[in-house]
């Protein structure tokens, strides 16, 4: 059994914390989160830089295999974009023309913000890393981030020089989907899921939706801008008793693997 | 001078948790280095020492985490006096079964702490990978708390703090 001022003193530190949780609720802590994240940054950066070189050592070393695959299959990937490239250079100009013969203004550009990431979660259940930018630089709650086209997360917890990026593998992370090969562009709600990484349901029995087909946001609720990449689909699961069917989606960003991401200001 | 050292302790696990082992994964898996260090600081210090140092190390990590603030600190602390209750019992500390017993359950207490933090929002888990992930990591951290044992063991052990050992023999904190 504890005794005498021992007990006191472990009382007090429960009091402490529980002060510390309330404070937190009411956004007081976060003068202190914005000093200790300007300490702790540099530091955290060195070391994650370490840790970046060493994770590409030993990638290297086990993945011999598996780039030369992916090597391959991103030489015919490229071979087929480049196609694609061209296809949507004439439609875009095609665009241009008939905006100006009807007057229409221009769609809009986004603009993005490079960061560096800092650090990760520091358990394997939450998917969440930290930024090196805030609110100093202009960014908020919510805005999506991005790595080489693709959706990474939104931010969540900004500080004045550092922000919290939920990734889409979260639990917690929601956002509305289009499937954009499906010939009714069906919509959905896409997810992260622990060990099942991305899924979209909700999607209408009566929508077409199959394997390989693109799906990116459809900026319903104005939560994230539209037209940013999620991933592609990977499997369908439908049950003929059922109102919606789901499906299975596969990202191309490594969320472990990353250095620098963009965050999305305007658009 | 020894508090500067704990402190210097308890920062530097922090950022080697959530910056270098965020790159580096074991199997995947991010070792939960503080975890390993909290049932070292529970075994070897003073019950205020041991309950500061798990405070401010779980508040560390939930100014890392970005979610559920509070219950690293939480479990954290807990954890720290759930070993120090255990010195009271008489079990052999210095047997090294019983800290990677100790890391094994505490490993799996703080994924069900994290999975109950869930149960608020509406989430759908695959258990299977759930337990695949949970079993992986007591693997990886029983693996931490061996090899930093010697390192733990010379830091935390030292004259000033063998008073605290032979006082817990003595049957007080």
């Amino acid at each position: 059994m504890v005794r005498g001022r021992s007990r006191y003193q472990i009382l007090g530190v429960i009091i402490l914390g529980a002060l510390l949780v309330f404070a937190n609720s009411r956004g007081w802590l976060r003068p202190l989160k914005d000093v200790t994240g300007t300490v702790v940054a540099p530091v955290a950066n060195v070391f994650g830089s370490a840790g970046h070189s060493t994770g590409n050592f030993f990638h290297l070393l086990f993945a011999v295999k598996q780039i030369a695959q992916d090597n391959t299959k991103l030489e015919n990937q490229v071979a087929e974009l480049r196609q694609r490239l061209s296809e949507d250079a004439e439609m875009r100009r095609e665009n241009e023309e008939l905006r100006t013969q009807y007057n229409l203004p221009d769609s809009a550009k986004r603009t993005l913000l490079p960061a560096n990431v800092v650090s990760y979660q520091p358990d394997n259940i939450r998917q969440y890393m930290t930024i090196n930018r805030g609110s100093k630089d202009g960014l908020k709650d919510g805005m999506a981030v991005i790595s080489g086209g693709s959706l990474v997360g939104k931010l969540s917890d900004v500080t004045a020089r550092s922000a919290k990026v939920f990734l889409v593998t979260d639990p917690n992370f929601k956002v509305s989907g289009i499937d954009q090969d499906s010939p009714n562009r069906a919509a959905g709600t896409v997810s992260g899921h622990l060990g099942s990484g991305l899924i979209m349901d909700k999607i209408a029995q009566s929508d077409g939706v199959k394997q390989g087909d693109t799906v990116i946001t459809s900026g319903l609720g104005g939560e994230l801008p539209k037209g940013i990449l999620i991933g592609q689909v990977q499997g369908v699961y439908q049950q003929d008793n059922a109102v919606f069917q789901s499906a299975q989606l596969v990202s191309d960003v490594k969320f472990n693997r990353l250095e620098m991401v963009f965050v999305v200001t305007g658009s | 001078m020894k508090y500067v050292w704990l402190a210097l302790l308890v920062v530097v696990t922090v950022v080697l948790q959530t910056s270098f082992f965020g790159e580096v994964r074991l199997a995947g898996i991010v070792p939960n280095l503080f975890l390993v260090l909290v049932i070292y600081i529970g075994l070897s210090l003073r019950a205020n020492e041991a309950m500061t140092l798990a405070l401010a190390g779980g508040i560390l990590l939930d100014f890392a985490s970005g979610a559920d603030f509070g219950l690293r600190m939480a479990f954290y602390s807990a954890l720290a006096l759930g070993v120090m209750l255990l010195a009271e019992t008489g079990a052999d500390l210095d047997n090294l079964s019983v800290v990677l017993i100790l890391t094994a359950g505490a490993t799996v207490l703080y994924n069900l702490a994290v999975i109950a933090s869930l149960a608020t929002i509406h989430v759908q888990l695959n258990w299977w990978h759930m337990v695949t992930v949970v079993l992986l990591e007591v693997l990886v951290n029983m693996a931490v708390a061996l090899l930093v044992r010697p390192l733990l063991v010379r830091i935390l052990r030292r004259p000033s703090s063998m008073s605290a050992v032979a006082l817990r023999n003595g049957g007080q904190l």
